[in-house]
């Protein structure tokens, strides 16, 4: 029962890693990125339930908690490149070389 | 009101002062009053130290915050050397007092610290993950705090989604954890055995290679060296870069003890490719913000070496490293200081941090060119600085184990690290590459603000001090980070054991 989820999870979390490192956008990269987070947090809910206790679903509002201010913090940072660079995709925005 | 609640926060109050003085800074940004920054900061930093200092020193049940947080000497050393970096990166951050951004990097950088502490004072995993985002969020927000500048914009975003996809990844390692031991308190987790950690394991060493900036998971590290303002660059090469190291070392010491078979090739494998690529690479710079990124991933491999040792020795091992982390923090904090008072803080630093600015600079300004020649010479590890003794600790701590072939890399890399931190003294004194004969420059610093140039001063001055200090009074250190136990003379209650290591350790006593 709690392997059908832990498998759902896994593929979240490889949609998100591929949905990364194939797309340029960053607003799509930030979303990958959230799909990443609540893939494991789904992994902490479904393990929560096969040990009978808490602690994993404490973990998961904590996580929550964290990529909320994260997306805050990258929201900012990609507006930020917007305004310097014109444009959310990051291989334009890709000139620090020695 | 009893004893154990005393206890409980006791240990959360170096943290808890840190982020009452974020808070102050905060409020104080919005008026106009800022001759008020550096005694507060000096005031909160020394109450942090003071009480991290008695939460070692006192003994402590494990009942209450005790299953969150740690405090013994180990904590308490780290918490030195992370508060100490911390004040002296944030008189760095000093650009102009009417200037925005200094208030945002102030703030920026306490709230940063205070994830850092908690992040090496974590004995549970949900702290140990929140502390490592508190201190992540704000340094990439941090590094993007040049607003106007394309290169801090380009370095915060690259940064942002590197460092969360590693986070990312070191969470998934979490839960693993959790799911094979039903339990997040990192001292449990080493009594149990199941094939799921062996994939947490690999996560987490990922998601913490990433963060450390190990060599293939470093691409972010010259970038956002190169891309961040001056002001702040130093305090996330110095403050990441230790609580990183840290944390890691305490989550393999403590948890993965039992692991260190599988562990200890992979530990060993990227040591020496971070070294032997970080100084490689360096070799090649000309911008001295990149040069000093490469060379620590090269110093971060040296650290990353000492974790093969850890099942054969202890304690001893504990300060050989904390002393190696203290000796980076302060090359690298000297360093930037002395790059901050060539370049300025204007919108010119990034087209002066070149190698060239430093053409003749010993002749010209002759301190500022010696404090540059000793940092240079403590990177490179020269003996009596305090690189050399911090070297030296590791490599005799290694060779302790069999693998000796890796103290053999460490040596050959540190005698190809010579190189590029030479090449900065000589353009300094010899002019060999780039000199132009007969051609007078300015002398003045490049910092219009008088007041700003003073704390760099203080901060080299510091540093350099420092270097030669525990370089030659190397047992001053050991002396400082044992003091909690040996003032309070508690030692056989107030520390707070740390298992399968310190086992080993009294098993060789007993030889």
């Amino acid at each position: 029962m709690i392997t059908f989820y832990l498998i759902i999870a896994a593929l979240l979390f490889g949609i998100g890693v591929l949905g990364i490192l194939v797309r340029r956008n960053v607003l799509v990269m930030l979303m990958c990125l959230e799909l990443m987070l609540n893939a494991v947090n789904l992994t902490l809910v479904a393990f929560s339930r096969l040990h009978a206790n808490l602690e994993g679903q404490i973990f998961v509002l904590f996580v929550m908690c964290v990529a909320a201010a994260e997306v805050v913090v990258g929201l900012a940072i990609i507006v930020n490149l917007f305004r310097n660079f014109y444009t959310v995709d990051v291989d334009i925005a890709n000139g620090l070389k020695n | 009101m009893n004893i154990e609640f005393f206890d409980s926060i006791l240990r959360v109050l170096p943290v808890l002062v840190v982020i009452t003085l974020a808070i102050i800074q905060l409020l104080l940004g919005l008026s106009k009053e800022k001759s008020l920054k550096l005694p507060l900061l000096v005031l909160f930093v020394l109450f942090a130290v003071f009480f991290s200092f008695l939460g070692a020193g006192i003994p402590v049940k494990n009942g209450g915050a005790g299953l969150l947080f740690q405090a013994d000497s180990l904590t308490w050393s780290l918490n030195f050397i992370l508060l100490s970096a911390y004040f002296l990166s944030a008189c760095l951050n000093n650009k102009q007092a009417t200037d925005k951004s200094v208030v945002d990097s102030d703030v920026l950088m306490a709230f940063a610290t205070s994830g850092a502490m908690l992040m090496v004072a974590a004995a549970n995993l949900i702290v140990l993950f929140i502390g490592f985002e508190i201190l992540s969020i704000a340094v990439y927000a941090l590094s993007g705090v040049a607003k106007k500048e394309k290169a801090s914009a380009e370095a915060s975003l690259k940064y942002f989604i590197l460092g969360c996809f590693a986070s990312a990844f070191m969470l998934y390692g979490f839960a693993l954890i959790y799911g094979a031991t039903g339990n997040l308190d990192l001292a449990v987790i080493a009594k149990s055995d199941n094939t799921m950690l062996y994939l947490a394991l690999g996560l987490i060493i990922f998601g913490f290679a990433f963060k450390i900036g190990l060599m293939p998971f470093h691409y972010w590290k010259p970038d956002v060296y190169q891309g961040a303002p001056i002001t702040v660059v130093s305090f996330i090469a110095v403050v990441v870069q230790i609580a990183a190291l840290a944390a890691f070392f305490k989550l393999l010491a403590i948890s993965f003890i039992e692991f260190s078979a599988v562990w200890v090739p992979v530990i060993a494998g990227l040591a020496v490719l971070s070294m032997t690529v970080g100084n490689l690479l360096a070799l090649r710079q000309d911008s001295l913000k990149r040069m000093l990124a490469y060379s620590s991933i090269a110093h971060a491999g040296y650290i990353l070496m000492a974790f093969v040792a850890l099942k054969n020795s202890a304690e001893l091992l504990y300060s050989s490293i904390t002393y190696y982390l203290l000796a980076y923090a302060l090359m690298t904090i000297g360093a930037f200081a002395v790059l901050m008072l060539v370049t300025g803080a204007g919108a010119e630093q990034y087209k002066k941090d070149r190698l060239m600015t430093f053409d003749g600079l010993g002749w010209e300004r002759p301190a500022l060119g010696f404090a540059m020649t000793l940092f240079m010479l403590s990177l490179a590890g020269i003996p009596p600085l305090v690189g050399f003794v911090g070297k030296f600790y590791v490599f005799s701590e290694v060779i302790k184990t069999d693998l000796i072939w890796l103290v053999v890399a460490a040596a050959i890399n540190s005698v190809i690290s010579f190189c590029y931190y030479l090449r900065v003294v000589l353009v300094m004194y010899f002019k060999t590459e780039y000199g132009v004969k007969g051609k007078k420059r300015q002398t003045k610093d490049s910092l219009d603000n008088i007041l700003a140039t003073g704390y760099l001063k203080f901060v080299v001055t510091i540093s350099a001090v420092c270097v030669i200090f525990f370089g030659v009074y190397a047992q001053g250190w050991t002396k400082l980070s044992e003091l909690p136990n040996n003032l309070f003379s508690l030692k056989q209650s107030s520390k707070v054991k740390v298992d399968g290591a310190n086992m080993s350790h009294s098993v060789e006593l007993l030889h």
